[in-house]
């Protein structure tokens, strides 16, 4: 298994016009996935998920957006080389983009940023960088990387019928096939996304299709170009509990048939942790918890992030229902995230920090510690 | 289907009933005039008569030169759409681009003298413009025809079209508005989740936004911008001599031509009104939700 993405201390910061400073959104967050694996990303609404997923598609166009971190990806070889020239491009020291065969696609990002202490201020010149990082990501977009949205009736085009979108991504990257051959193709991702005829489907508007039909193809859509890798953004937003799971399922079956890699962003553990193989937990915009599924979701032994085990008890698994076992629900709201970092920012809701910890908790912000191979707990109680 | 064909009647239905009311107008007015002269006094029979014969589209002979109106009427209409339509062209030429620069750049940046052009070009009156360009063309240069050479065999009148339209089309204040509405437009759907998700499988954010953005805000403009452009039209082909419409309606005013005002009327009208059932009918074509 060798790696695919690896992403270093993404921050993004935005401007509140309104109260007149900057607002966290993501800090410190990171992460790598292999290849054919699936990382679950998890945390209540408003804690940086989609924010995550557009940096990393470069997707953020507010000011002033990601103002650090490193994206290390790993394109198709026939993308490399394009690739490799558009980064480099105006750089003289030419060696640090790259990691083996994984290309920085923020490299350059610190030439756009400078910050100010005191009064604290970012100044980016986010026009020039959105125009470097778009001639980078030209390349990445939809045959590297693609990514489903949140709302899926609201990212289809209105203007234009179901077919028509599919046609039109899939000729855009098969330029040699004729219509008859697109069109073709268009079914069978149709089919693999299990929409019953197809040809119906091809002539209805996004205004016609359900939510769950809509998703399916989104789904479709984002499979024409055959990415590496699929961030899937809430997949399973107002579907109800069965077809959750038969969200989840054709995920999963393709993954297998199209030799993808995942990432699945979701509010709930559970469902996440059906297919992911590592999963993170992020709250406020940092990630307090990452590892495999395996350590993160055990729920009796080992350490775990309080956050976590919060969220892991707040949704019930089969056999806690069968048991009968009431619901935990996690008590307070996510802060909001214009509040400097200089405490656990899970303080408020934590029932651990107590006594002698409690001190430390308010203190400062911990680091993301080791727990075990391949764990990592930001918490104070792990701290050997 | 159904939808579109109650607007189709309904349209019809304005449409007739704004002529009747035009030209009843008109013929009222023409009665009340002060003075005595040829075709005044007459009754609602007459009136009649005459709306037969503008709905079967014969118009009869003009009361002055006797000369039969068809003749008159549809050379000049000729060129008074020739000469709107070019200026239409010409406006969406010079504002769409623009409208797009902008949208894509902010007013900050470098769209801002063209943005100041098109205001500057929009707040100058038409007429104003038109005996400044003739000055200046006819003082510097001597290449391009000023009037139309209509009567004499000089001169190409494909050449004379040259002038006219330029005038009118950098003239009329829609180019300053079609600048503003596609780059608020423009910028509002490129912001939209579903050009957003188009861009993340790698397409042009332009053609993506193409239809929301620039296709419909430029036709319900460009539709509704009809009447002032005919407006626009009588001023210019008087400053030009153009032998068109306006020219053909001031004159027959002076000359109290009722017959030829009241056909430019019916004309004016059906040109209005079918611009109006033109833009329904594409946008319904542009809009798929409505089908
Ligand atoms: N364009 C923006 N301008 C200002 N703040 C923003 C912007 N986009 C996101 N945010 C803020 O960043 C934080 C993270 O938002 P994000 O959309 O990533 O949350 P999320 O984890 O995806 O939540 P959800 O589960 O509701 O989708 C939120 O507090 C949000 O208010
Ligand atoms: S650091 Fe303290 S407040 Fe934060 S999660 Fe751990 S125990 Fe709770
Ligand atoms: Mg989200």
């Amino acid at each position: 298994m060798s790696l695919l993405a690896e992403l270093n201390d993404l921050k993004v910061y935005f401007y509140d016009q309104r109260d007149k400073r900057f607002i966290r959104a993501v800090e410190n967050v990171g992460f790598s996935i292999n290849e054919g694996t699936v990382l679950g990303v998890v945390g209540e609404s408003g804690c940086g998920k989609t924010v995550t997923a557009l940096s990393m598609m470069g997707l953020l166009e507010s000011e002033p957006g990601i103002i650090d971190g490193q994206f290390f990806f790993k394109p198709s070889e026939e993308d490399a080389e394009l690739i490799k020239q558009s980064l480099s491009r105006g750089v003289r020291k030419q060696n640090d983009y790259k990691k083996d065969t994984l290309f920085n696609l923020f490299f350059g990002l610190d030439r756009y940023v400078s910050f100010e202490e005191n009064p604290f201020t970012i100044i980016k010149d986010s026009e020039k960088w959105l125009r470097r990082n778009n001639r980078i990501m030209e390349h990445i977009r939809g045959k590297n990387i693609s990514m489903i949205f949140q709302n899926p009736e609201q990212s289809l085009n209105p203007f234009i019928p179901v077919g028509g979108q599919l046609t039109r991504t899939i000729k855009r990257f098969n330029r040699e096939a004729n219509s008859y051959e697109i069109k073709e193709k268009a079914i069978k991702l149709l089919r693999s996304v299990r929409l019953y005829r197809p040809e119906i489907v091809m002539s209805m508007y996004a205004g016609s299709l359900s939510i769950g039909m809509a998703q399916r193809v989104t789904i479709a859509i984002a499979l024409c170009s055959h990415p590496r890798l699929l961030i899937a953004d809430e997949p399973t937003t107002g579907l109800d509990t069965t077809n959750i799971y038969k969200m989840i399922e054709l995920l999963e079956v393709l993954m297998t048939e199209m030799n993808l890699t995942l990432m699945l962003i979701s509010h709930n553990i559970r469902i996440v942790s059906t297919i992911a193989s590592n999963i993170l937990v992020m709250y406020a915009g940092t990630v307090v918890e990452i590892g495999s599924k395996n350590y993160v979701m055990k729920t009796k032994k080992g350490p775990k992030h309080p956050y976590t085990e919060a969220l892991v008890s707040s949704v019930p698994s089969d056999s806690d229902i069968k048991r009968g076992k009431k619901l935990r629900v996690i008590p307070g709201t996510v802060p909001n995230n214009k509040r400097k970092m200089d405490c656990c920012p899970f303080l408020e809701r934590c029932p651990y920090a107590e006594g002698k910890i409690r001190q430390k908790c308010e203190s400062a912000c911990p680091e993301l510690a080791r727990v075990a191979s391949q764990h990592y707990i930001r918490c104070y109680l792990f701290y050997s | 289907m159904t939808r579109f064909l109650k607007l189709f009647i309904k349209e019809l239905l304005s449409m007739f009933l704004l002529i009747i009311g035009v030209t009843a107008l008109l013929f009222l007015l023409f009665n009340l005039m002060p003075g005595s002269f040829p075709g005044k006094g007459l009754g609602g029979a007459e009136y009649l008569k005459l709306l037969r014969r503008l709905f079967t589209f014969q118009f009869g002979t003009s009361i002055v030169s006797g000369r039969d109106i068809n003749t008159i009427v549809f050379p000049a209409f000729r060129n008074t759409l020739i000469l709107t339509i070019g200026s239409i062209f010409l406006s969406i030429l010079i504002s769409v681009p623009i409208g797009i620069f902008s949208a894509y750049r902010g007013f900050e940046s470098y769209s801002w003298p063209f943005v100041i052009f098109s205001y500057i070009m929009s707040s100058i009156p038409v007429f104003y413009l038109g005996y400044l360009v003739i000055y200046a063309v006819s003082r510097y240069t001597g290449y391009l025809p000023i009037y139309y050479p209509y009567g004499s065999e000089r001169g190409n009148p494909l050449i004379s079209y040259v002038l006219p339209v330029l005038v009118l089309g950098f003239g009329n204040e829609s180019i300053s508005e079609i600048v503003r509405l596609i780059a608020n437009e423009l910028k509002r759907v490129m912001n939209t989740d579903y050009v957003v998700a188009s861009k993340a499988r790698g397409e042009s954010v332009l053609r993506s936004s193409i239809n929301e953005g620039i296709l419909i805000p430029l036709i319900s403009i460009i539709f509704s911008k009809i009447p002032f452009l005919i407006g626009g039209a009588v001023i210019v082909e008087h400053v030009f001599n153009w032998p068109g419409m306006g020219r053909l309606a001031f004159q027959s005013t002076l000359n109290r031509d009722l017959p030829v005002l009241i056909v430019i009327a019916f004309l004016a009208v059906l040109c209005v009104r079918s611009g109006m059932l033109l833009k329904e009918l594409i946008l319904y074509y542009f809009r798929p939700g409505e089908k």
